[in-house]
């Protein structure tokens, strides 16, 4: 029952997971059919050492904290206001989700048009409200906050729902007790809602993670990675090492700090969210 | 003090729902815009010009884009198949894990670390590997990585549902005489629905919407309609009532399935997700 | 400088008896697989597939990929063994990206199908620079771009601006030849409203400044001022006062063109130089070509009443120690290339005979659909359009600045290259990095590394064929 689906993860998961391992120690040279060579460690030196990748990092992170934090944060507030709609919750949830059934490269195109400088609703809006124009997809925060803000628009709804369902789970009866003892609306939001979404708020939350660090249609489509290098994200880059520069080595060993630091990123969340909690 | 919570929670979600529907309203604007109010300056907020043309030539072709039907279609057969694929193998998986716990704590946990994995860490190694094995362009090609992609997030789901079974059913007909598997067919399968709903539209709409393994693999032969839009957008020619318009026409299965997605999402992840991990 | 009528009656008939032989050497019907550039680039081959299935049996499947990043196609198909495509097209900055080792050398099947007349109607510059290398040739070029300055004549021979300007500078309001001039006459016509439109105008708009296309403004400036791609070692050869000095030039210039300029896109800078009044436009062949036409893409803003408005000239250059050089921009164009895993190379060069013959050519350069610009010797009588009206002053002058063309990098890792080069020329120019030694350090730093990664001695190897074919197509670049 099991064989089929483990066959197919070592043959397309683990194994080429394996590879990139193989590959991050060598370097592939340019024709075709010749055969790698040892670098070792090479190619991670080179990495430490390339202020471009440095810099992907980097950028990746903030992106990452802000708009996972944003989600996180804004999806709540979606959720509780959702948790008090009862008529037309069907409709609303389903116009809500529209955006994160939008594939990412329409998302990074349609944001880019919202935000082009002179001919873009952003702008114009911002003009109605009296607010001066940016240049967003040319400056500095402005192309990260564009970015975040096209990835809060995805994501936040579907967020919600994952802690809409949460919110759903906390039996009625201890609400009403909490109320009868006179707790107001904060105490029970910290001590009653709180607690029941943790978990909800750790799948949440990880699987966001995950996807802002693959990013690549969004930031390509929305800044092409400008001003200059300036939102060049971790998954733009990685690709660019490994097909516009052709550097297999370089973009495998990228790969495998992926992996690593992800895994570690969602060791520590885990343990931040689940705490000391014992496992639901 | 309920009213105005209520009110605050209309505030919420109307403020939710222009933020999220405003983009797909500029979408559909731009769709149907002629070609010459598209980028105007100043910007033109409300409908201004009505045209079908860039529908038209997105559907029919024209000296300066191909028809998109054709890449429609290879997305729907892509991403069907698959969706079909990982369920079913998720489903068998994640039966055996929860009800017999084959393969144990260690397969559990190999499974769900792949969850861990951002696909394009492995697009390096991929490309080689389909090259090597002649899979570059093919339909087996994609279908093989999407299934595999989206097993262990259709696995995870499908436990939680698993898990939540009250396991009498099956032990009665078990009881009665049913084999192993006419106990998982006839009585978990049925009682597995909602959990198989939602799986399948989570695998349906992420292997429609990805781009860059579609691309990076693929794309001439097996052209899908994500690798269909950037080619409207070359250095000279910007047509972007035609994006819009293929935006458009790509995003109604999207769209389908999130209306049924809303009424399973909210009782199956809370059934099947939360407590997992 | 044009060819005279019965020259281009002689190439037309010399090239119709060689397409008739088309039909001699054609196999079966066979079918090639051609990537193209998408868009407007198409009716480059378009023109042809009827002409081709009847004439040749020939089928044509065209696969599009888009401009910037055609290349990548191409080097795919070339990793994974071949047989995705038979013919590719890609912008020629890729050339040697691609001749060292995807690109099947074409010589032989030129003797072969005696085409030898049809590529020596290719004018100079584009047949040295950018369909050879390394001794052979590898590519045809099928869209000439290079880009010269468009100024209004409304605004440059107006008798009562002429006296301001003179009463304000003291020297007469001429086509600037310096980019110090250019500079001068740009913000004299900022700001107040000269034109037609009634608006205040503007001095100075560029064809794009996005981040991946704007090498195409810097370099040229850069070169003028007396740089080079690489100096003979192969370290930068614009990491100098010459770098530096087009980087600074061409920022100040910013302030003015129309607001929000560097984040507009290709097609978005095109609306403005109709939609406002521009005093000096760099813009590439497209503008003057299509520009009197009613259905071109220039047409919604009032394009061919405008177009009247527009005088041709030359890029401005500089003049250092009493030598003025200066270069127009060659960037972009296209070539078409036959892959050497295709195991139909007779039947590609027949395509590639079919675009190079004048009669056929001419469908795709005589189309306002159509985006490929003069390449041809042949191209430049204006008798050859039928249904445009490019004016005769244009074509002059786009024949004249190919002369002095700067053309693209086109080393092997010129992809990466040039993305280091980009990346900070936009962080310049958008204010990111205040410093432009900085950028071009910085910039420098990464194609050393990039130079050790492919191999230096390699790459000096075939710099010094490149800098050898400069030299013979007469450009006056600073040999560092």
């Amino acid at each position: 029952m099991i064989a089929p689906a483990a066959a197919l993860f070592l043959a397309v998961g683990t194994g080429p997971l394996l590879y990139a391992l193989y590959a991050s120690m060598h370097a592939f040279p340019s024709e075709a059919d010749a055969a790698p060579e040892w670098r070792g460690a090479g190619n991670f030196i080179d990495l430490s050492r390339d202020p471009q990748f440095l810099q992907s990092m980097g950028v990746t992170g903030v992106v990452t904290v802000l708009a996972v934090a944003l989600q996180l944060g804004l999806g709540f507030v979606l959720a509780l206001a959702l948790n008090r709609v009862h008529r037309g919750r069907g409709v609303i949830v389903s116009l809500l989700l529209i955006p994160s059934a939008i594939a990412p490269i329409v998302a990074g195109i349609a944001w880019w048009m919202l935000f082009s400088a002179r001919t873009g609703p952003v702008n114009a809006l911002l003009e109605i409200a009296g607010i001066p124009s940016v240049e967003w997809t040319v400056t500095m925060p402005w192309a990260l906050i564009a970015i975040v803000t096209a990835l809060v628009w995805q994501w936040t709804p579907f967020v919600a729902v994952i802690l809409l369902g949460g919110l759903t789970t906390i039996p009625p009866s201890v609400v009403e007790a909490a109320r009868l003892d006179g707790a107001g609306p904060w105490r029970t939001l910290r001590h009653i809602t709180l607690p029941y979404l943790r978990p909800f708020f750790l799948v949440a939350g990880l699987l966001m993670i995950i996807e802002m660090v693959r990013l690549y249609e969004v930031p390509f489509y929305l800044t092409q990675g400008g001003p200059g290098n300036e939102t060049v994200l971790s998954g733009i880059y990685l690709f660019k090492l490994a097909f516009n520069f052709r550097n297999f080595g370089g973009a495998s060993a990228m790969a495998l700090l992926f992996v690593i630091v992800l895994t570690a990123i969602a060791s520590l969340y885990v343990r931040l969210v689940a705490g000391k909690e014992r496992t639901v | 003090m309920r009213t105005r919570g209520s009110w605050g929670a209309a505030v919420v979600i109307a403020a939710a729902l222009a933020f999220a529907l405003f983009p797909v309203y500029w979408i559909v604007l731009t769709a149907f815009r002629p070609r010459g109010e598209i980028f105007s300056h100043p910007v033109r907020l409300l409908p201004s010009g009505f045209t079908l043309d860039n529908l038209k030539y997105v559907w029919l072709g024209s000296g300066t884009s191909q028809p998109v039907l054709p890449f429609l279609g290879t997305s729907l057969l892509i991403a069907g198949i698959s969706t079909i694929l990982a369920t079913s193998l998720g489903v068998a998986c994640a039966y055996a894990m929860g009800r017999h716990r084959a393969g144990g704590k260690a397969f559990a946990m190999w499974i769900l670390s792949q969850r861990f994995l951002p696909a394009i860490a492995l697009i390096v190694p991929l490309f080689i590997l389909f090259r090597k094995f002649s899979l570059f362009d093919t339909y087996t090609g994609l279908i093989l990585l999407y299934t595999t992609l989206h097993l262990p997030l259709a696995v995870w789901l499908l436990l939680g549902f698993v898990r939540q079974l009250p396991a009498d059913l099956e032990e009665a007909a078990l009881i009665d005489g049913a084999s192993y598997f006419g106990a998982f067919f006839r009585v978990a399968l049925p009682l597995l629905r909602p959990g198989i709903a939602v799986t399948s539209i989570f695998v349906f709409l992420f292997s429609w919407n990805e781009f860059l393994f579609a691309y990076q693999l693929a794309g001439d032969e097996v052209a899908t309609i994500t690798v269909y839009l950037p080619r409207l957008r070359s250095a000279i020619a910007e047509l972007y009532g035609e994006i819009a318009a293929a935006a458009l026409l790509s995003v109604i299965p999207g769209m389908a399935f999130a209306w049924v997605m809303q009424r399973y999402l909210v009782n199956g992840l809370t059934l099947g997700g939360g407590k997992e991990l | 400088m044009n060819l005279t009528r019965r020259e281009m009656l002689r190439f037309g008939t010399g090239a119709v008896a060689l397409a008739a032989g088309c039909g001699k050497s054609a196999e079966a019907a066979t079918t090639l697989k051609v990537m193209s550039h998408p868009g407007q680039i198409l009716p480059i081959l378009t023109h042809h597939t009827e002409y081709l299935k009847k004439t040749c049996g020939v089928s044509l499947r065209i696969l599009e990929s888009p401009d910037p990043t055609s290349y990548l196609d191409a080097v795919k198909d070339h990793q994974t063994g071949g047989g995705r495509y038979d013919i590719a097209m890609v912008f020629p900055r890729f050339n040697g990206e691609l001749a060292t080792g995807y690109f099947r050398p074409l010589d032989d099947l030129i003797e072969k199908h005696q085409a030898r007349p049809l590529f020596d109607n290719i004018v100079d510059a584009y047949r040295i620079l950018y369909s050879e290398w390394g001794g052979k040739t590898v590519a045809v070029p099928v869209d000439g771009d290079v880009a010269m300055l468009y100024y209004r004549k409304d605004a440059l021979e107006n008798p009562d601006y002429r006296k301001k300007y003179k009463d304000k500078h003291g020297v007469e309001l001429t086509v600037p030849r310096t980019w110090e001039e250019f500079a001068r006459v740009a913000e004299f016509f900022t700001g107040w409203a000269w034109g037609p439109t009634g608006r205040p105008g503007f001095g100075f708009q560029s064809s794009t400044w996005e981040r991946s296309y704007i090498d195409q403004q810097w370099a040229p400036m850069m070169a003028s001022a007396g740089g080079n791609w690489f100096t003979r070692d192969l370290k930068p050869g614009w990491n100098n006062a010459a770098g530096v000095r087009a980087l600074r030039d061409l920022k100040a210039l910013l302030a003015y063109a129309p607001p929000g300029t560097t984040s507009l896109s290709w097609n978005q800078t095109m609306e403005n130089i109709f939609a406002e009044d521009v005093a000096l436009v760099l813009w590439y062949m497209d503008l003057g070509r299509l520009g009197m036409s009613p259905n071109s893409w220039f047409a919604k803003n009032g394009g061919p009443a405008k177009m009247k408005n527009f005088g041709y000239s030359p890029w401005p250059g500089y003049e250092i120690s009493g030598q003025y050089r200066n270069f127009n921009s060659m960037f972009y164009g296209r070539v078409l290339g036959i892959s050497r895993f295709s195991k139909q190379p007779d039947a590609a060069f027949q395509v590639l005979k079919t675009v190079l013959t004048p009669e056929r050519r001419v469908l795709a350069l005589d189309d306002d659909q159509s985006g490929s610009d003069m390449f041809l010797k042949s191209d430049y009588d204006p008798a050859v359009f039928k249904k445009l009206s490019p004016p005769r002053e244009f074509l002059e002058t786009a024949r004249r600045v190919l002369d002095n063309g700067f053309p693209e990098m086109q080393l092997p890792g010129a992809g990466e290259y040039l993305d280091a080069l980009q990346g900070q020329i936009h962080s310049f120019l958008t204010g990111n990095e205040s410093d432009p030694a900085k950028a071009l350090q910085a910039a420098a730093d990464r194609w050393e590394a990039i130079t050790d990664r492919l191999g230096r001695e390699r790459q000096a190897t075939y710099w010094a064929e490149v800098t050898s074919r400069y030299k013979r197509a007469g450009l006056k670049v600073a040999e560092l």
